[in-house]
């Protein structure tokens, strides 16, 4: 069985610090990263999943598609893998570097000179889980995955995927580690697609919001998935009311408070 | 759910002086093996309403344990005032927080308690399924941190080869402060310095401690990085260091001085009483 292999620990800070450097920018551009190979040790227990970069599609529109396929690949791949910054950046260097180059494609620009737009798409920088090219694929899926429903698993993952803005702003908050907390959320968001087809983003911001301030009277993480549902439906009227227009006036009026309050 | 000065609207045992006599965490104990890390925390809750809401079913302790590292969020009950629980070390990286308290599992109509602050008096209240009874309290792990290494300096200090460097650099942003030398001086230091002890204080008492001086100087703007959990952790936790629990906040010069020669267990003594061995040795030779 040939297995994953992952860079050392500190040849994926010197890669890092030379990027940020401005050093080795040319490099992305290639048709492969050059690295230097005895920096590479194998990954006890996890199979090398062949075939993979053919499942990779590199556009936006199949990023649902690439995640299931990079997530089914790493079956076997535990939360604690999933944290370590050099395995992902093994990846975007080596064994998907042309997925990653073909996705973020700035670097094959003339002139290209962006150091942020390579620590941003080929290394774990700020926000990683969410902004990483592969990683947050992989940790998208492993929060909407519904190993409970045997027929359908993928069922919300989808529906995650068909709006940009879930990556934004609902995936990073705390709401979004309690599985049953998403699953109601989406079931919601599902049954009332007159809540998602428009204004979302506001509307997302003041149903995660809700569901904060509920959390702090109540333990979120004991209720099942129908609490969340049957509190975001409770409180509908209120959500259609937020447009992206209230939702500007209501932060003037924040804003506004504040001067005066100092 | 994260308690910080809350105010419920009605009263919970452990917040402010709602409910009496106040819950506490006896006990956290961690320990691992090579597959999982155990926690076995003992609670003391003496209130007698909420005890009777737990032994007829309506309430149970509860412990949410939330891991940022892993996205891991979960809650484990228990009927007595003990949890142990056993989590795979894959499932855990980084900090991890544990908060423990009672919850309501079956609704209750009317709530009292004889124990409630006299502001409460004639108060019922109805509670939900998950509406807390009681705040016992929380307390932090680091799944990342070697404790049984804490007090080697490779803990949270190491020195690298620096390709790129002209001259010695201090790197703060990785898991160990990082002292990178130019390749020629690296490779001097891999053959004829790395493993003699007899240099081991020279470079304690040059290299390492100006490394560590200065990364005790910049601790607050790398607070997330593994060296500064490390350190921060030892400081808080050991009997030594006591008289150094504000420093890091403080960063008085002149105490993160004193701190690092602690930290390294007096480089600069052990550096005097190698000397006389070092010229001795130079002597024989």
């Amino acid at each position: 069985m040939l297995l994953q292999r992952t860079f050392k620990k500190n040849y994926t800070e010197a890669l890092l610090d030379a990027v940020r450097n401005g050093q080795n920018l040319d490099k992305y551009a290639g048709d492969h990263f050059v690295y230097d190979q005895d920096q590479v040790v194998m990954i006890p227990s996890l199979p090398y999943p062949e075939g993979l970069i053919d499942k990779m599609i590199p556009t936006p529109q199949a990023d649902c598609e690439s995640a299931i396929a990079l997530y089914e690949a790493f079956a076997d791949l535990t939360p604690l893998q999933a944290a370590d910054k050099s395995f992902w950046t093994y990846l975007t260097h080596v064994d998907l570097f042309n997925y990653v180059q073909a996705r973020f494609p700035k670097v094959k620009e003339p002139g290209f000179n962006n150091i942020m737009y390579v620590v941003d798409h080929w290394f774990c920088g700020a926000d990683w889980y969410w902004r990483h090219p592969l990683a947050s694929l992989w940790w998208f899926v492993h929060q909407t995955i519904d190993e409970t429903n045997k027929e359908n698993k993928y069922k919300y993952t989808r529906f995650f995927f068909s709006s940009f803005g879930f990556r934004t702003n609902f995936a990073k908050y705390s709401i979004a580690r309690h599985k049953e907390a998403v699953f109601g959320y989406f079931d919601f968001l599902m049954e009332n697609p007159d809540v998602s087809t428009q204004n979302l983003r506001p509307r997302n911001l003041f149903m995660t919001k809700h569901l904060n301030k509920m959390g702090g009277t109540r333990l979120l993480s004991m209720l099942p998935r129908e609490a969340f549902k049957e509190e975001l439906t409770r409180i509908k009227p209120q959500i259609l009311e937020v447009t992206y227009a209230s939702a500007k006036e209501e932060a003037d009026e924040i804003a506004e408070a504040a001067m005066f309050e100092s | 759910m994260k308690i910080n000065n809350l105010s419920f609207p009605y009263p919970v045992l452990g917040i402010g002086d709602d409910v009496q006599p106040r819950p506490s965490i006896l006990r956290a104990d961690i320990s691992k093996t090579a597959r999982t890390f155990k926690f076995d925390v003992d609670l003391d809750m003496q209130n007698k309403d909420i005890a009777a809401h737990i032994a007829n079913g309506n309430a149970k302790y509860a412990c949410e344990v939330e891991c940022s590292g892993t996205l891991f969020r979960k809650c484990y009950f228990s009927d007595e005032p003990h949890f142990h629980l056993e989590l795979n070390r894959t499932a855990l990286a980084g900090r991890v927080t544990f908060q423990v308290s009672v919850v309501v599992i079956k609704p209750i109509k009317g709530y009292y308690n004889s124990d409630f602050h006299e502001d409460y008096s004639g108060f019922y209240f109805d509670l939900e399924p998950g509406d807390l009874l009681a705040f016992i309290g929380q307390f932090n792990y680091d799944a990342d941190i070697k404790y049984d290494k804490l007090r080697s300096v490779g803990s949270f200090m190491q020195i690298t080869e620096g390709k790129m460097e002209k001259m010695p650099k201090f790197d703060l942003g990785g898991d160990k402060i990082n002292i990178k030398l130019p390749t020629a001086m690296y490779n001097q230091y891999k053959e004829s310095i790395l493993g003699n002890r007899q240099f081991s204080t020279i470079i304690h008492s040059s290299l390492v401690f100006n490394a560590l001086v200065t990364a005790l100087l910049y601790v607050n703007d790398n607070a997330e990085t593994l060296w500064a959990r490390t350190l921060r952790y030892r400081i808080d936790n050991s009997p030594e260091l006591e008289p150094f629990r504000s420093t890091l906040d403080d960063q008085d010069a002149e105490e993160v001085m004193k701190l690092a020669q602690e930290l390294l267990m007096n480089p600069y003594k052990r550096l005097f009483e190698s000397l006389p061995g070092i010229l001795d040795q130079e002597d024989d030779d």
